[in-house]
């Protein structure tokens, strides 16, 4: 409820660093998500899914799951979980406490130094949109 | 924490049904999503066990409406009951806008509904939230079990604060519906209250107007009352005790049909007439389903954590 707004501007800029990420490392799908479900950008389409609101919230449900696997076993700064399929590999990332960046890639294997790649669109997209690390709950 | 996306005009909430295990959750969004018209649905999503028990969560996207160009989608989630699902149910209840408790009313799972409820006080309290301040329903569902306690008892034990609370038998659809509708309610009432820069972008336009959201078979409306002479929005509108989350006035007087929008008469969240949301007129667009990203909408200057204006919507020139 405007704890979090999303503007058209911000979205374009997201999109843009987005679209170049897409074409460095080949994705075919990339989203942008905000850790309660909502998703708020995405470039690339998969044709099998047509609801990418549902990719954003099990993003994030697998991402969870697998940050509370990984803090059971006693690991610390958990920061990406990442799935290789027969035609599809998924990698999702953390981008700031509050979002998740999700990326599908063709074939069963992700790119190499995927993580590097990721690092880098992070720091872009933080850079970018400082607004992503505001809070803005404070209206009332 | 909805979110606000003025890139894809959207307006996200989320709806989290609460209670001990197998009391009906599960079967609650299976009857509203069995019930809704297709277009207003996506398929459900259920990570479940093979025995049909919540594993993570089920997942139900519901489009309710437009209000003023905004799509509403209300992401309906269910948690696991059993207790020790715990890291999970507070993982799902991140971001939550409304609860929904679903009680069991046999009386032999009394202990059950009260050890959920006070666990769903302790994990909104990790988070800093507290039960008491948001959108919150009871429902009693197993109406229709034998030994089952009455609605007062019920509401001795679980409803101090005299919520809102539905009887219901989810299996056979009674009373879901219901439920949904109520806690949709408040959540928009709540969104509402919350839009304090929306209400100061009507405030700069001068609306004078007073505009009730409701629930109907078709989504959500805007209906309309008559404000008084010289009414002004009120910012900070106090709540009455009766009703938490009262309306605030925050919307314009509607365009008249076939005359000239001006801006100046248009409803914050009213659909259909010719200017923006925010007074200027606007050219006719239509509105793609996901993403548009040519939209603009200008950010404010002065962006602090505390205060946020909006600045009128301007299209983009093509």
């Amino acid at each position: 409820m405007s704890d979090f707004a999303i503007y058209a501007e911000v979205v374009e800029k997201v999109r843009r660093l987005m679209l170049a990420y897409q074409a460095s490392v080949k994705a075919e799908y990339i989203a942008l998500c905000h850790r309660d479900g909502s998703l708020i950008a995405e470039v690339g389409n998969l044709p099998s899914c047509p609801e990418p609101s549902l990719l954003a919230v099990l993003g994030n449900g697998a991402y969870d799951s697998a940050k509370q696997m990984g803090g059971m076993l006693g690991g610390e700064n958990f920061q990406s979980v990442s799935f290789s399929g027969e035609n599809r590999s998924v990698y999702i990332s953390s981008a700031d406490n509050a979002l998740l960046l999700l990326q599908v890639f063709p074939g069963p294997k992700l790119p190499n130094r995927v993580e590097d790649f990721n690092r880098l669109l992070v720091e872009k997209l933080l850079e970018a949109v400082p607004t992503f690390t505001q809070n803005t709950s404070k209206l009332i | 924490m909805s979110s606000i996306n003025f890139a894809t005009r959207e307006i996200s909430c989320k709806v989290v049904y609460y209670g001990p295990g197998l009391s009906g959750k599960t079967t609650n969004l299976q009857v509203i999503h069995q019930k809704m018209p297709q277009d207003k649905r996506t398929d459900m999503v259920s990570l479940a066990t093979e025995g049909d028990r919540t594993l993570f969560f089920d997942f139900l996207p519901l489009n309710l409406g437009d209000i003023k160009g905004f799509k509403t989608r209300f992401q309906l989630y269910t948690v696991p009951g059993q207790v020790y699902y715990n890291s999970t149910r507070k993982l799902v209840l991140r971001g939550v806008d409304g609860i929904v408790f679903v009680a069991d009313s046999q009386r032999s799972r009394q202990a059950e509904n009260l050890e959920s409820l006070q666990n769903l006080r302790q994990n909104l309290q990790d988070y800093g939230m507290d039960l008491d301040d948001m959108p919150f329903v009871l429902q009693y569902n197993k109406r229709d079990m034998d030994n089952v306690f009455t609605l007062d008892e019920l509401n001795a034990e679980l409803n101090p604060r005299k919520v809102p609370f539905f009887p219901s038998t989810a299996h056979n659809g009674k009373g879901v519906v219901t439920t949904l509708k109520a806690i949709a309610m408040l959540v928009i009432e709540k969104f509402n209250v919350k839009q304090g820069f929306l209400r100061k972008a009507a405030e700069s336009v001068n609306n004078t107007g007073v505009h009730e959201v409701s629930m109907t078979k078709e989504g959500l409306s805007v209906g309309q009352a008559q404000p008084p002479a010289n009414a002004k929005p009120q910012l900070a509108q106090p709540t009455t005790p009766s009703s938490p989350f009262k309306m605030p006035s925050f919307a314009a007087k509607p365009g008249v049909a076939g005359a000239p929008s001006t801006g100046t008469g248009s409803a914050l969240f009213q659909k259909g007439f010719g200017a923006s949301p925010f007074g200027r007129p606007r050219t006719p667009t239509t509105i793609a389903r996901m993403p548009t990203f040519g939209r603009t909408v200008e950010k404010p200057e002065d962006n602090s954590d505390d205060e946020i204006e909006l600045r009128p919507y301007v299209p983009k020139k093509k």
